[in-house]
């Protein structure tokens, strides 16, 4: 029986395959076989219907002048419906032309409209109530600034106060600050106020102009996290940062609370930040100082005094403060340093 | 795009190309406007035609698409085939008879996607060589033959599905003349 069946497959497959005439062994089978004559005979009526189809009279060829013609003018007529198609498009589909009118005045609306926003362009380090104030050197006040790398700040004296200003950073300003009372020996604490301009942009701007902290969570721990981070808030401007950072199963939670002090010392709240996690990719570099191992100092046409006021500014500026410097020049014309430190021992 | 270069190429070869449109479409005028709609669209396309001297693999190519779109139906229009048992046959003496060859043929070939028949027909009624159609339908030689028998195949069980759906009725209603026949003998008095 099976052997039938496969027989009677190959032998629909002759029938398929369109293989001419088929051989003797093959028309005895779809004698004997009544679903093989009955595909035989399907076949032999297709085979009839595609010879017919062949000899068919189709109709004689329209002349290739008239041909040409015709497809010219229909070139030409579907140039002209194009402006129409486009009036029946808005004709029969208002709430879509409504909708993409409607996307297009939001998107003039975000992009072109302007509003008036404030945004920090800077810090300012204030001194008031300076006692002793006609004693305080000033030139040792531009080198420390200027040893920092702060060229474009702006050193403003009038009896009783200092400002420096046009700083980068709050972070700049705290180093600046720093390195003041050091070389000066201003006890009191000065005043680190952000300075403030109004400007006016569009709500696109507005966005792209608030802060943003991103922060590689890449191989680090949460409490490493929470510390980068803290680290990237105290560099935007905040005094105090207290991060948490938890982890959820693969979620990270993230606790952030942090304050500002105010122009005139009231608690001033950083309401836009924020806070992006990066997984994978280069970290983000973060331009806080690291402490030097070796402090170098080009003495090269300097005296004595200039040099001290160097050193005194960069260790400041590295948060040594109250170290005791004194240069002197010994008898062969070479230069002795010494630096001693009223909290740690360190030469 | 040179349009004079087009109408010089197409001249030689317009005489095929709108038999093969009407043999396709298997009406004439159907054949001539999808004919007028392959030409419109080539005139567009003949900046992208690589090589001019296939020129007639490019043209078929077109006619081929344009057919493929005319036979794309929305889902909410498409039709599913009918199940064998429900395909109406005229009842009463033998359908080769009835039937002639090109509604054969229409029935065949509703067996097939829109692709199969514009290759069925360029290979057994116009007689194009698989390497042509091969370059037409840009697949090599074997998949052509392949689906060329996968096409035979099927027109060939679409018909046998008729035949054998014909042959029940007639002799269904062979029995039922022969019972009729037998019940009147039965109720005809002359015969008790």
């Amino acid at each position: 029986m099976a052997k039938q069946r496969l027989h009677c497959k190959e032998v629909i497959r002759l029938i398929d395959s369109h293989a001419g005439e088929l051989d003797r062994e093959v028309t005895e089978h779809i004698k004997s076989c009544p679903s093989c004559a009955r595909a035989a005979e399907a076949a032999g009526v297709l085979r009839n219907a595609l010879d017919a189809a062949t000899n068919n009279d189709i109709g004689d060829a329209t002349p290739f002048d008239r041909i040409r013609s015709r497809t010219e003018a229909a070139v030409n007529a579907r140039k002209e419906n194009i402006m129409e198609k486009v009036k029946n498009q808005v004709g029969t589909r208002p709430r879509l032309i409504a909708g993409l009118g409607l996307a297009i005045v939001v998107f003039l609306f975000i992009t072109l409209v302007p509003f008036s926003y404030t945004i920090t362009v800077g810090y300012e380090v204030a001194f008031t109530n300076i006692e002793n104030f006609e004693q305080i050197p000033a030139e040792r006040v531009i080198n420390a600034v200027k040893t920092l790398g702060y060229d474009k700040a702006r050193i403003k004296v009038f009896p009783g106060q200092m400002t420096i200003g046009n700083l980068p950073s709050y972070l700049a300003a705290k180093e600046v600050s720093a390195a003041v009372r050091t070389v000066t020996g201003i006890e009191a604490v000065p005043e680190i106020v952000p300075i403030r301009q109004t400007v006016s942009g569009s709500l696109y701007a507005q966005v792209m102009d608030k802060m943003k902290i991103e922060v590689s969570t890449e191989g680090k721990t949460d409490a490493e996290i929470a510390e980068e981070i803290r680290q990237k808030l105290i560099a935007n401007g905040f005094d105090e940062a207290d991060v948490k950072v938890t982890s959820e199963g693969d979620e990270k939670k993230i606790d952030v609370s942090v304050s500002r002090s105010g122009a005139e010392g009231e608690q001033e709240t950083e309401s836009r930040i924020e806070l992006k996690l990066i997984d994978e990719g280069s970290d983000i570099s973060f331009d806080a100082p690291q402490p030097a191992e070796r402090l170098e100092i080009d003495a090269e046409g300097k005296t004595n005094e200039e040099i001290k006021a160097e050193i005194e500014a960069k260790l400041a500026a590295e948060g040594k403060e109250g170290a005791k410097v004194e240069v002197t020049t010994n008898a062969d014309g070479q230069r002795q340093i010494k630096v001693e430190f009223e909290k740690e021992d360190k030469k | 795009m040179d349009k004079e270069q087009f109408w010089t190429l197409l001249e030689p070869v317009h005489a095929q190309a709108e038999a093969y449109c009407r043999r396709l479409t298997g009406c004439r005028d159907d054949g001539d406007d999808l004919y007028q709609e392959s030409l419109l669209t080539a005139m567009r396309k003949f900046g992208t035609i690589r090589e001019m001297s296939s020129f007639r693999s490019w043209l078929f190519r077109i006619i081929v698409n344009s057919f493929k779109n005319r036979n794309k139906q929305p889902w909410w229009r498409r039709r599913t085939e009918m199940a064998p048992e429900s395909i109406e046959v005229e009842s009463g003496g033998d359908p080769r008879g009835q039937l002639d060859s090109t509604r054969w043929l229409e029935r065949a070939m509703a067996a097939l996607s829109a692709e199969d028949r514009a290759m069925i027909v360029l290979f057994e009624i116009e007689g194009y060589p698989v390497a042509e159609l091969a370059s037409i339908f840009g697949k090599p030689e074997g998949t052509i033959k392949a689906r060329l028998f996968r096409a035979r195949n099927k027109m060939r069980e679409r018909i046998e599905r008729y035949l054998s759906k014909t042959e029940t009725k007639n002799s269904a209603s062979e029995a039922e003349y022969g019972e009729a026949k037998i019940a009147l003998q039965r109720s005809n008095p002359a015969d008790r």
